[in-house]
């Protein structure tokens, strides 16, 4: 006999400036996984804290949040508000970076295109587990980057 | 006979009485009658040299230097002679007979005549005995006669015999006046033989006949080759045709125009009914022939279109004929009837025919009208010369004969037309008063009345004289004649029947061609006959046919041949009465000759329907004759198209057995059935076939010629249009060429003009995030995910190919501020193909599920393709290497321009930390940002004491792992400078100009603190 019983599906935690992700996850795999929406760094801490996850999925650019929410690293000495679009537009390594300095080792997708391989190297070495999803990829890919809804 | 008659007249001559003359002429002509020619030549030559003006030695050197042989000098002597003294006939009468004993062309015979008609005016006029111009008159006479002989011209020959004979006395001009009578005769019968049947040919060997095709080929590069193989022929097998024909031909070429006559007579003496015989003989007499030949021309003319009336070409030429010849009327006639058998066919030949037609008919009724003289009617009697003969009748009825003779001949003297004064004293005395007979000479039908009142009076006289009462001993008249018994009353009305005949008086033909009957001559009696019949109209038919049946004729035949003679003599209408007139119904004829003859006279008639049908008539009879079939063919040719089409059975029938005619109205129907193809090639094999005298051959070529024309010019047509077509063919491909390629690539765009790079960089990040991450990506889904879920995340807020466009849109219009133009995005291999997938996907999901899905499955297989792409073209933009090399370049400028504008200048450190970096950025815009930083360290730093200036060019990677390019300046100037200001700063110098660069080409600016001597740095750092 088939299994009927109803089996918890993975949660996802998305980090994205809009609903855009979150929205679009949800009616095209929202039958083998839950999303979860956080905008930023606070709200992602908060939420790993009160629920378990099974990945994080990162948008890149957060240039809808506010400056104030947006995590800075002071990437540079001289920042200041010119530096304020390039700090939204890569917001998703920060936050990604800050995460796992609080010691969050959840697998982690980050949809990007770097046009750099040696930045995707960088990156997936120091914040690993890492991958890098390009925008040309489809959403049944990305799915096979996510644990299986059998991953606890 | 011509040597007879020209010895009668020399005898006449030599037996003149000789007058008182030279010692010298007299011996000469002493010399003469005892034959020694050359002595009398001696002679006289000395007696014209003692006396030029001596127009009788003149004469006598030219008929003695004639009788030596001396032929040419003869004839100059003898002109010379008439030159002396014009009136002296002798000279004309021996020049007329030197002449007529020689071949002379018809120019040299036209001159003799108008110098004999010269001549004999002037003996008219002259004074002198009544004899002696007589005797004048008579010579002039006879020597025209035989002139007109020699010419053919038998009918005027007749008249001026009888002409002469009321001045002929002497025995001499009395014989050769029976001479020429004789030779006429003869003439006319053999003439007659013409229109009589064809002669039998000889059987002819077939190496005779290949000889003559031989010849034949011959005809036309060697002439008188050919013409002498055809006299050898000719003379092998005497009466064979066609040999005569060939040499006729051949003498043509050569210019031999009387042979060619000669022949050609010949030959239509053999075979009378060889129509290009005769048509080639009026031809050529019409063409080369002078006046005196004008009148056989007609004739041969008229026999030529009595054989073969679709000679249209040859109406024509007999109506110039005619006009030529002054016969004005005639000419009407024959054009009046060419003109309408023009207009009713109306289709086949072009206007040149009938305007020639038109023009001819134009002049020829202008000399009718104006030159058609109505011959002048005989002077009426005088009321005192009447009352003469009735007193004479009076006197005679009393027996007083003396008185009435005077009486009458005093009537006569008043009035020499009252002809019953003339009969009376012609019957009475035996003796026809002359000057009655000379005032009606030119007056047929007053001849004719005087022949009439003789034979009345001379009845009446009969009657007069009662049996019982026996005449008295005839008493001699008092001019010494006596009264006519019925013999002598023949004789001495005979002249004035045959003059009255010759005038064409159709009661005297008849009455003669009696007399001929009587005498046994029965071919002069029909020919007189069929005259009669021709110029006497329906009135003396049945008279005539009563006649000729007692001719013992031959009937069906003979009937024929007084047809053709009819027709030959344009007497159209009569030879139709003559022949029955009906074709079909109970009265037509069974015979197929004489209903083909029916069918040519309706041809003359211009009846070509009544033609037909005699035509087919006979062809009912004889289906398989060639003859009636072409005849029909031929008729067909010039016909009107209307009456063709129930003909075709028998043109078919006639092209099978042959018969080339029926090509052209079988060519006509085929333009008719718009079958114009087979219309040229069934021409092309009639003109290939026949030659110029084919009748209707000049009709074919001419249809032949419009045909070819229409269809050139329909090919033309086909050929415009076709090259229209093809050149709307060649511009809609090169307008859809020019399409295809008109604008550029983005990636050419790129290329040429780098500055397009940020927007192009800018729209590829935007369709990456908004296209191909929120919204293509879930076309990957379409299998796992409810359909009208992916449709959503693929269209909607806006579909992903909108988005792609509006991207594209933004790329277009700075490319085209910047002066180019891009191509439109369907045909854009980047952005247009990545738009044409979205599109085709999002058609297809608004559509149920199908296996057109296929689509959808692709485009989502091109998306990582179309991303590469969209990659490709940010690996485009311009990378400008900023090594020492440049930069000291960049920097000697700038040197070079602060000392110019005694500006300070400090030498700035230089620090290049790699060697090969290339900064993504324009030369361009990369030397201003590098010189407005410099600039701006410089003045910065020379305000101060020991200004230090530094630059710096590195490598390095930002927080988040982007690699950055950047070119640092550094100044020792304490005043500090903040990012914001330098935002504030205004565009177009100084900061203003590195801030706006900078941000041009995605890179952003930084200010950084610096360690002593230096107190800051500006960066403009490239990702």
């Amino acid at each position: 006999m088939p299994d009927d019983t109803i089996r918890p599906r993975p949660r996802i935690l998305v980090c994205e400036d809009g609903d855009e992700y979150t929205e679009r996850f949800t009616r095209l795999l929202g039958r083998r996984y839950e999303f979860t929406r956080a905008t930023s760094f606070g709200e992602t801490r908060a939420l790993l804290a009160a629920r378990s996850f099974a990945a994080l999925i990162l948008d890149l650019d957060f240039r809808r949040t506010p400056r104030a929410l947006l995590l800075d690293e002071q990437l540079h000495e001289g920042a200041n508000e010119d530096d304020a679009p390039r700090l939204a537009a890569d917001q998703g390594v920060l936050l990604l970076r800050a995460l796992r300095v609080a010691g969050v080792r959840l697998p982690a997708l980050l949809c990007a295109d770097f046009d750099d391989p040696a930045r995707e190297r960088l990156l997936c070495a120091e914040l690993d587990p890492l991958q890098i999803v390009p925008s040309s990829e489809g959403l049944s890919e990305l799915a096979a980057r996510l644990p299986g809804p059998n991953h606890s | 006979m011509i040597r007879a008659s020209r010895a009668g007249v020399l005898a006449l001559l030599v037996a003149l009485p000789l007058q008182a003359a030279p010692t010298l002429q007299q011996r000469g002509l002493k010399a003469l009658r005892q034959g020694h020619a050359a002595e009398a030549v001696e002679l006289l030559r000395q007696a014209a040299e003692e006396r030029p003006r001596d127009a009788a030695i003149a004469t006598d050197l030219g008929f003695a230097l004639a009788r030596a042989g001396h032929l040419d000098q003869a004839d100059d002597q003898l002109r010379h002679a008439i030159t002396l003294d014009p009136r002296r006939f002798y000279a004309y009468a021996n020049l007329a007979a030197l002449r007529s004993g020689r071949p002379l062309d018809p120019r040299a015979r036209d001159e003799l005549a108008a110098l004999l008609e010269q001549g004999l005016e002037i003996q008219r006029k002259a004074p002198g005995s009544s004899e002696s111009k007589k005797l004048a008159q008579a010579g002039l006479l006879l020597a025209l006669a035989d002139v007109e002989r020699a010419a053919g011209n038998l009918t005027q020959a007749r008249a001026r015999l009888a002409q002469a004979r009321r001045f002929v006395s002497s025995p001499a001009q009395r014989q050769l006046l029976s001479n020429l009578t004789g030779a006429i005769d003869a003439q006319a019968a053999r003439t007659e033989l013409r229109d009589g049947e064809s002669w039998p040919e000889p059987a002819v060997p077939d190496a005779d006949r290949r000889a003559l095709g031989d010849a034949e080929k011959l005809l036309e590069s060697d002439p008188s080759s050919a013409a002498r193989e055809g006299e050898r022929l000719e003379r092998k097998l005497p009466g064979w045709r066609e040999p005569l024909w060939l040499r006729a031909r051949a003498l043509l070429s050569l210019g031999r125009l009387d042979d060619a006559a000669g022949e050609l007579n010949t030959l239509l003496r053999l075979d009378p009914s060889h129509a290009r015989a005769w048509r080639l003989l009026g031809e050529t007499l019409a063409e080369h022939g002078g006046q005196f030949e004008a009148e056989r021309a007609d004739e041969a003319l008229r026999q030529a279109l009595a054989l073969e009336p679709a000679w249209t070409e040859l109406k024509l030429l007999r109506g110039r004929t005619l006009l030529r010849r002054g016969q004005a009327r005639e000419a009407v006639a024959v054009l009046d009837a060419l003109d309408k058998e023009l207009r009713a066919r109306g289709d086949v030949r072009g206007g040149a025919m009938q305007s020639e037609v038109q023009s001819l008919l134009f002049a020829a009724r202008s000399e009718e009208s104006s030159g058609h003289t109505q011959l002048p009617r005989l002077a009426e009697p005088s009321a005192a010369s009447r009352d003469l003969l009735t007193q004479a009748q009076e006197l005679l009825a009393r027996g007083e004969d003396e008185g009435a003779f005077d009486h009458l001949h005093r009537a006569l003297q008043d009035s020499p037309t009252l002809l019953e004064a003339a009969a009376l004293l012609c019957v009475r005395t035996g003796v026809a008063p002359d000057e009655t007979v000379r005032a009606i000479w030119n007056d047929g039908a007053a001849l004719v009345r005087l022949v009439e009142l003789v034979r009345s009076t001379a009845i009446e006289q009969a009657l007069h004289t009662s049996p019982l009462d026996p005449a008295p001993e005839a008493a001699p008249a008092p001019d010494g004649g006596t009264p006519l018994d019925e013999s002598s009353l023949a004789r001495v009305v005979r002249p004035w029947i045959d003059r009255a005949a010759d005038l064409g008086d159709s009661s005297a033909l008849l009455t003669r061609a009696r007399f001929s009957a009587s005498e046994g001559k029965p071919e002069l009696a029909l020919r007189d006959l069929t005259a009669a019949v021709a110029l006497g109209g329906n009135a003396r038919l049945p008279e005539a046919r009563s006649l000729r049946a007692t001719l013992g004729a031959t009937g069906e035949s003979t009937l024929l041949l007084q047809a053709r003679g009819l027709l030959a003599q344009s007497r159209t209408a009569e030879a139709i009465d003559l022949l029955g007139r009906a074709c079909t119904g109970p009265g037509a004829s069974a015979d197929p000759e004489r209903l083909l003859t029916l069918g040519r006279a309706h041809e003359l008639m211009g009846d070509p329907s009544g033609a037909i049908d005699c035509h087919r008539a006979a062809i009912a009879l004889a289906p398989n004759d060639p003859r009636a079939l072409e005849r029909l063919a031929r008729a067909a040719g010039s016909a009107p198209l209307t009456l063709l089409p129930p003909l075709s059975a028998e043109l078919e029938r006639a092209a099978s057995l042959g018969v080339m005619a029926a090509q052209l109205p079988r060519a006509r129907l085929m333009v008719a059935a718009g079958r114009a193809d087979d219309a040229i090639a069934t021409l092309a094999e009639f003109l290939a076939r026949t030659d110029a005298s084919e009748p209707g051959h000049a009709t074919a070529r001419a249809l032949q010629a419009r045909l070819l024309r229409e269809r050139d010019a329909q090919l033309s047509a086909a050929r415009l249009r076709l090259l229209a077509l093809a050149f709307l063919v060649c511009a809609s491909a090169a307008a859809l060429l020019l399409i295809r390629f008109r604008g550029l690539t983005v990636t050419r765009a790129l290329l040429r003009e780098p500055s397009l790079f940020p927007h192009v960089a800018k729209a590829v990040a935007a369709i990456r995030h908004d296209a191909l991450k929120h919204r293509a990506s879930a076309l990957s889904m379409l299998d796992s995910a409810p359909r009208e879920d992916v449709q959503h995340a693929l269209t909607l807020p806006r579909p992903a190919s909108q988005l792609v466009a509006d991207a594209y849109l933004a790329v277009r219009e700075a490319a085209r501020q910047l002066g180019l133009g891009l191509k439109p995005l369907a045909r854009e291999p980047v952005f247009g193909a990545l738009s044409t997938d979205l599109q085709a996907a999002e058609e297809q999901l608004a559509r149920p599920p199908g296996p057109r899905d296929a689509r959808i499955h692709r485009a989502a297989s091109r998306m990582k393709a179309h991303a590469d792409a969209l990659g490709a073209l940010l690996q485009l933009g311009p990378r400008t290497r900023l090594d020492a090399t440049q930069v000291s370049k960049w920097l000697l400028a700038l040197e070079g321009e602060a000392r110019a504008l005694n500006q300070p200048w400090t030498s700035p450190a230089l620090e290049l930390l790699r060697l090969d970096l290339d900064f993504p950025i324009a030369q361009g815009a990369l030397e201003s940002v590098f010189a407005n930083l410099v600039r701006n360290a410089q003045a910065a730093a020379g305000a101060h004491p020991e200004p230090r200036v530094r630059i710096r060019i590195d490598e390095e990677r930002d927080a988040a792992g982007r690699r950055l390019l950047v070119l640092s300046v550094a100044d020792s100037s304490p005043q500090l400078v903040s990012i914001e200001q330098i935002s504030a700063r205004e565009s177009g110098r100084g900061l203003g100009l590195v801030r706006d660069g900078v941000r041009a080409w995605q890179g952003f600016l930084r200010v950084r603190p610096e360690s002593a001597p230096l107190h800051k740095s500006v960066e403009a750092c490239f990702p």
